[in-house]
């Protein structure tokens, strides 16, 4: 084409571009940037990984199975494997970075299930949702292997441990309840044969709040839940404790007065079979500390979903 | 080292077809239509400058949104979380091995084949390298095809989101990948818009 043609053609408008070039780059830093936030976030919930090992971990899923406290998810078993021995499990979790400082010494580990059974009805949303592990933070060194428990420890917090004793074991198994004017004041503990098999020793955890109760002249008697007992003029009376210890049975005491010592960790008192018409009408008067935060969270309290805080 | 041809050359507008004789441009400036006002030279260094930042920024996010689940369901309290590997390989273990080799291709590979050909293609206009124009040529027509095909699951995820909201028994939510995902679509699909297949030519044009 000659030039003279090419002069014929239209001339462009000619503008200065509104951005720098070089303002293209802005776009690369930008999605560095968010590539950094996602490795955080992968840091943030992949902090720690700790091992515990299971006598079962029959339910639990890598990356779906999530580890709680309380309620909010702090971590996920990221792969499940079998001890060398071949006879327990070790459970991977990855534990987020702000729940990491929970897997210290002391721990303790569960697989919460749910349970229908006479005494106790929980963790009925994991029949749906799969079992989860849950904790209880303990105070030790930082760890990264645990040894799970088999079920949910029952006692935790302050209190007294104490003991009663009894021929044989009747309507009362280990998480009944036991009670003071037919409040619940604290837990069986542990059922067990004593040593030379003469009777049966059942292991009481009372809540600190409510441990000024137990006297040295207290007295224990078997709560059997329902109570029939008639008479050909006195018609039929029947004594229910509560829905609970219908079920299940539990354990019940009265103090006379404030006279009596308070009774210490590990002291020990008979186990009544019959309440005496006259321990009904003890008027005990001793005054119990305010309600704490603990309280709220140890077993028997009236909000009390399970145990959760240990101290 | 400007693109635009050094003589005045003749160029027509990609919008209207007016033929324009274009005179040198200088670093900075643009040319426009007489009569539709739209861009007639992309000629620029800007060209490689933006396909450049814009492959390289999808190729950083490309890690997030393979990494990360893009999808997550939540089936009576029960949640899976899914990337996109995992998604191919619970669907060829399904026996669905067609659509996972069309995921895998439209989600995992065609992206990456596209965003490493963009980075070839720069690299060597940047070069001015000389030889194997129509291999390149044909590398960015094929960019340019099987682009419009990749990552299609965003829509898939986009629909299934949207539909499947049973609420409490089934939820279907976004996964964290799915906003990477996303971004690598849109910078892909930019950076290869952006690209000008001139520049391949363009310096032997200069040189005689």
């Amino acid at each position: 084409m000659s030039d003279a043609a090419k002069n014929d053609l239209p001339r462009p408008k000619i503008k200065r571009m509104r951005w720098p070039v070089w303002l293209i780059w802005i776009v690369p830093i930008a999605a560095a940037i968010i590539a950094f936030i996602y490795y955080r976030d992968y840091r943030h919930e992949h902090a720690k990984e700790i091992t515990i090992h299971f006598a079962n971990a029959e339910g639990l899923k890598p990356g779906e199975t999530v580890v709680s406290h309380l309620g909010v998810e702090i971590g996920a078993v990221s792969s499940l494997e079998l001890s060398q021995d071949w006879k327990s499990t070790l459970v991977h979790v990855q534990l987020h970075r702000s729940a990491e400082d929970i897997a210290k010494q002391g721990t303790i580990f569960w697989i919460e299930r749910a349970e229908l059974s006479a005494q106790n009805i929980s963790g009925l949303t994991t029949v749906i949702s799969g079992p989860y592990i849950d904790c209880i933070p303990g105070r030790g060194q930082p760890a990264s292997e645990f040894k799970g428990a088999d079920e949910k420890p029952i006692i935790l917090g302050p209190g007294l441990r104490m003991m009663v004793h009894s021929d044989r074991l009747q309507h009362v198994q280990r998480n009944s309840p036991i009670y003071f004017r037919g409040i619940q004041v604290g837990v069986v503990e542990k059922v067990e044969l004593n040593q030379n098999a003469s009777g049966v020793d059942i292991h009481l955890f009372i809540n600190q709040r409510f441990r000024e109760l137990v006297r040295a002249s207290s007295k224990f008697w078997i709560e059997k839940g329902i109570d029939f007992s008639g008479g050909l003029f006195s018609g039929v009376k029947m004594n229910v404790e509560s829905l609970r210890a219908l079920i299940s049975g539990g354990i019940a005491f009265a103090t006379p007065d404030s006279k009596a010592a308070p009774a210490q960790d590990g002291s020990s008192f008979p186990l009544n079979d019959e309440m005496k018409e006259d321990w009904q009408k003890w008027k005990t008067d001793i005054p119990l500390p305010p309600e704490t935060f603990d309280d709220q969270n140890a077993p028997g309290s009236q909000t009390s979903t399970g145990p959760k805080k240990v101290e | 080292m400007s693109e635009t041809p050094s003589s005045t050359a003749i160029a027509s507008c990609h919008t209207c077809g007016l033929a324009h004789s274009m005179p040198p441009l200088e670093p900075g400036k643009v040319a426009l239509c007489t009569r539709c006002g739209s861009r007639i030279s992309k000629r620029t260094r800007g060209s490689l400058h933006l396909t450049a930042a814009l492959s390289l920024a999808a190729l950083i996010l490309y890690v997030p949104a393979n990494v990360f689940p893009i999808l997550r369901m939540e089936i009576y309290g029960a949640r899976t979380e899914n990337t996109v590997w995992q998604g191919c390989q619970r669907l060829y273990h399904d026996g669905d091995w067609f659509i996972a080799a069309v995921v895998f291709l439209a989600s995992i590979f065609i992206p990456l084949v596209k965003l490493l050909g963009l980075f070839m293609l720069v690299f060597t206009s940047w070069l001015h390298l000389r030889s194997g124009k129509r291999w390149r040529m044909w590398t960015f027509k094929f960019i340019d095809t099987i682009g419009r095909w990749a990552m299609l699951d965003v829509f898939v995820v986009a629909v299934l989101v949207s539909l499947v909201k049973l609420r409490r028994l089934a939820t279907i939510m976004p996964g964290k990948g799915l906003f990477a995902f996303c971004c690598v679509v849109v910078l892909t699909l930019l950076a290869s818009a952006c690209f000008d297949p001139r520049l391949i030519w363009n310096r032997s044009e200069d040189s005689h």
